[in-house]
């Protein structure tokens, strides 16, 4: 009983640490945060994480969710009570939380326009002197000196290993001016190397790009979310639906947590589930599984409800499966103490 | 201890699967189509090795987490409460299989892996440089050249010896040489060998009175040049007070008196104008202008060599091997550069010298080639490039050479690259290779010789940091790290790295704990029994793993950045106590487990 009561704790639990996390992971693949970061400037960053947090929302009640499932996987709980508590949980979400945090978002978007990416980005500005910086492939360059307001440098030196033989590589310049609006600086009125400043530093943030499975992951993630906010097929109501049956999918995954005798093996499953739910989207927007559907499809079906139904198809398949499952379990093992023995 | 013995032999599966599937990969994968078939053996080794420590952590923590999610099944007793001593003996034996692993990880990712890497750039450097060799020597044989396309198709055989197309190639410009040559080939003569002991008896450390008595025992043979010489040696070196000077300075004229008034051998042998060239050659040297008696003396030798019936003059075979060792203080060969392109170590070197007189250098090298010289390191810098700014930031001079001969010089504590940038024919005079002033000027003394303002051992670091950071080992990392914006490169990166590359190990450790917790809370049911099925999955297992550890060390490299940037005095000690306090937290965590 202890148990099925901790399922709203575990609930609200994770969201505050998922939050959190999720907040913070996607900051840092913006890189205008991490150049508030390295400035120290923590004001900013929290408004930036705050943004993130609201705009990221639906996803992290979907990882909480996720939690939920791995808790009463490793918990037992008594299921006639814990199955409609999560449910409940689910519906109030989709109903009550995810549009609020659209509401939340537009509300921050115009307050804070800056860190909503809805304003100028901050000017570029000089790097720091006697470093020497690669623009391209085959230009370095360095100066030695920067005037007080840091529009011009003396002298400019470059290394341009492009040039033809026989012509010298390096190239002197006894002033340069920078150019705030591409980073460049330039010597009389010829560009001569650019990637000369900017936002920050590259040398700092050189080995700070996300894994590239943390970014690929993050950019399906805002795909998802962005087709939930742009999904107006039936008004309001077409927005709903995506979610839900999103929602459901998501939900559906629950019956992997049962789907081996090692929960262990169960956990990954879950997991790989939720990639693939999030990686298929895209197949299910516009891809080559969308374009197989709308051949068979009428034209009177709006293009908008193609992925929802691919969705919902979805949970229903998990759902069955679940159901089979349960009931293999029931008819083949009548005596056993529970689930994993 | 049950438990290691269990979850040991699967650590151990994972690293010998991890290993066979890496040398598998490497060996399906395409190699890079200029690889030459003599390399691509040890090409696809090396990348599989790469790989194999690429995947070494994640591999490590995938066998803690299974390994012990099953042993724990077997030997975790029924009932374990939290913070018990079993835990601590579970704990004890994960540390050993997780401590073992990353030693072996850390040789293998700071010893292993760059020297493989370097390695890799080579092979796929010197394919390159074979098809080039062999491009130009077809080019060379069609233009009629062919003594430039047998030097390139030697060349090319010197990277690949048995290479069917290049043994091909050189015999049919051999072929080709012999059939233009025809009746037209004459022979060549041949330089003497020079029997007589080519150089002079070391003079460097010799005292005023040693080199006195070598000149009186040279006397004594009638080799009167080189009785000169040591008297002339002894009168330099001798200080103004040293009675000795008065009487090497007589000493020399006495003998020269001797060379001048016939009575010495050669005049016996009535080669009077080779006599005459012969002094022309050993006046040169005792002016000190080692390049014209080296052109005097090695002519001399030629026609004395000419001349079939005359012996070989001892005399002039050392004089002329005293003007090359003087030549090669100032200059040096130009077909000493010949072929070295294809040895280069580094490419594209670009690097600045903030000197402490507050002047600043930009110094560009298109390749660097090291090559030994006895204990002396000697390296060629192709294609220098030089430019010297005031304190002010005026352009002093710009200087550009085809090549340039550097070395060490200085003691031993304090050794400068030094750069020779004139370089000369061995055989002909006139041909030399000068440098360029490309802006501002420079007196002509510093023509020939350029001393760089900075540490000789600094340049090897330097050469290595336009790698890029991640091409340094640890040592060499921390070694550049307090000096990396004297030559223009950014210190925070060099600390960032050498940061990342110490938390590396720890955070190895604190994942294989953390594994070892899921493996507790995951662990298989004491009822149940492992599905052959289930193996299917078991690839998941270093994929997650992967994942783990590269998610933590993203984080890490961020807290790091971060550190070095709020804390830039003492980021190494916050460090240590962060990741010390993450390993405290980790292992506190897997304390408080307990049986459900």
């Amino acid at each position: 009983m202890k148990n099925t009561l901790m399922v709203p704790l575990v609930f609200l639990s994770n969201l505050v640490v998922w939050t959190c996390l999720v907040a913070f992971f996607s900051v840092l693949s913006v890189p205008d945060s991490l150049r508030v970061l390295n400035e120290v400037r923590s004001g900013q960053f929290l408004l930036s994480l705050l943004f993130h947090a609201i705009r990221m929302f639906p996803f992290i009640l979907m990882v909480v969710f996720l939690n939920v499932f791995i808790y009463l996987m490793r918990h037992r709980t008594i299921l006639l009570i814990s199955i409609p508590l999560v449910l409940l949980l689910a519906g109030a979400s989709v109903v009550f939380l995810i549009p609020f945090s659209w509401r939340a978002g537009d509300a921050f978007s115009s307050a804070f326009p800056l860190y909503a990416g809805g304003a100028d980005r901050e000017p570029n500005t000089l790097y720091q002197d006697g470093i020497i910086r690669s623009s391209d492939g085959y230009r370095r360059s360095v100066w030695f000196n920067s005037s007080e307001t840091r529009d011009a440098v003396a002298p400019l030196i470059v290394a341009n290993t492009a040039i033809r033989p026989g012509l010298h590589v390096l190239q002197t310049f006894p002033v340069g001016r920078f150019v705030p609006s591409d980073g460049s600086l330039s010597a009389g009125t010829a560009t001569v190397i650019e990637g000369a400043g900017g936002q920050i530093e590259p040398e700092l943030v050189s080995g700070l790009e996300s894994p590239f499975f943390i970014a690929s992951f993050i950019d399906e993630v805002n795909a998802v979310l962005s087709g939930f906010r742009t999904s107006t097929v039936g008004g309001p109501l077409g927005r709903y639906c995506a979610v839900t049956c999103f929602f459901l999918a998501v939900l559906a995954l629950s019956v992997l947590c049962f789907a081996t005798g090692w929960r262990f093996l169960n956990l990954l499953l879950l997991l790989a589930g939720f990639r693939l739910v999030f990686a298929g989207y895209a197949w299910t927007v516009s891809g080559p599984a969308f374009s197989l559907v709308r051949k068979f499809l009428p034209a009177s079906v709006p293009d908008g409800l193609i992925s929802p139904a691919f969705y919902l198809a979805l949970a229903l398949v998990l759902a069955l499966y679940g159901l089979c499952c349960l009931i293999g379990r029931k008819v083949g093992r009548k005596h056993s103490r529970g689930t994993y023995e | 201890m049950n438990e290691l013995k269990r979850a040991l032999p699967i650590v151990l599966v994972h690293l010998v699967i991890g290993l066979a599937a890496s040398l598998v990969y490497a060996g399906f994968t395409t190699v890079p189509a200029e690889l030459i078939s003599p390399f691509v053996s040890s090409f696809r080794f090396r990348a599989a090795i790469l790989l194999f420590i690429d995947w070494m952590p994640a591999l490590q923590i995938s066998g803690i987490l299974v390994g012990y999610a099953l042993a724990f099944a077997k030997d975790v007793p029924e009932s374990v409460e939290r913070w018990s001593g079993v835990q601590l003996d579970f704990l004890k034996g994960a540390f050993i299989v997780a401590l073992v692993c990353i030693s072996i990880y850390a040789i293998l990712s700071e010893g292993v892996g760059p020297a493989f890497q370097g390695k890799q750039q080579d092979s796929l450097a010197e394919s390159g440089a074979y098809a080039e060799y062999l491009s130009v020597a077809r080019e060379s044989s069609e233009q009629g050249d062919f003594g430039a396309a047998e030097f390139r198709a030697n060349a090319a055989l010197r990277i690949w010896p048995k290479s069917p197309e290049a043994v091909s190639l050189l015999e049919s410009i051999r072929y080709d040489m012999a059939s233009a040559a025809g009746e037209n080939a004459a022979g060549t003569a041949e330089l003497p060998n020079g029997d007589a002991e080519p150089v002079l008896p070391e003079s460097s450390g010799l005292s005023v009175l040693s080199a006195l008595d070598r000149a009186r025992q040279a006397e004594a043979a009638l080799d009167f040049y080189t009785a000169h010489y040591y008297a002339m040696l002894a009168y330099k070196l001798a200080p103004d007070t040293d009675p000795n000077k008065v009487e090497a300075l007589r000493f020399s004229s006495r003998v020269w008196n001797r060379i001048t008034s016939g009575t010495d051998r050669i005049q016996a042998e009535g080669a009077a104008a080779l006599f005459a060239i012969k002094r022309q050659g050993y006046d040169a040297i005792q002016s000190g202008d080692y390049l014209r008696a080296y052109y005097i003396l090695l002519s001399l030798q030629e026609q004395e060599a000419a001349l079939k019936d005359s012996a070989v003059d001892p005399d002039v075979t050392r004089f002329l091997e005293i003007a090359r060792q003087g030549v090669l203080k100032s200059f040096f060969f130009i077909d000493e550069t010949l072929n070295l392109e294809l040895f280069e170590a580094s490419r594209n070197v670009f690097f600045v010298i903030r000197q402490d007189d507050g002047r600043s250098a930009a110094v560009f090298v298109h390749g660097l080639t090291y090559t030994g010289s006895g204990s002396t390191d000697v390296a060629y810098l192709r294609g220098f490039e030089y430019a010297l700014f005031e304190r002010d930031g005026s352009l002093s001079y710009q200087i550009s050479v085809p090549y340039a001969k550097m070395f060490p010089y200085g003691n031993g504590k304090t050794t400068r690259p030094q750069l020779l940038l004139r370089s000369v024919d061995r055989n002909r005079i006139g041909k030399e290779i000068e440098m360029e002033v490309v802006a501002g000027s420079l007196p002509d003394q510093d023509r020939s010789v350029l001393l760089l303002d900075m540490p000789y051992e600094d340049l090897n670091l330097v050469f290595l940091a336009n790698r890029g950071p991640s091409a340094m080992n640890l040592l060499d990392l921390m070694r550049f790290e307090s000096k990396a914006e004297r030559y223009g490169f950014s210190r925070r990166v060099y600390v960032s790295e050498i940061l990342n590359r110490l938390a590396d190990p720890f955070l190895i450790l604190i994942v294989s704990v953390y594994a070892l917790i899921l493996g507790w809370k995951y662990r298989l049911g004491t009822n149940s029994v492992f599905k052959a099925w289930w193996i299917l999955a078991v690839p998941l297992f270093p994929l997650i793993s992967r994942y783990l550890i590269e998610t933590v060390r993203y984080l890490s490299r961020v807290m790091v950045m971060l550190t070095v940037r709020v804390f830039p005095s003492h980021p190494l000690v916050l460090l240590l106590v962060g990741l010390s306090a993450g390993f405290v937290a980790i292992s506190v965590v897997f304390f408080s487990q307990r049986s459900d």
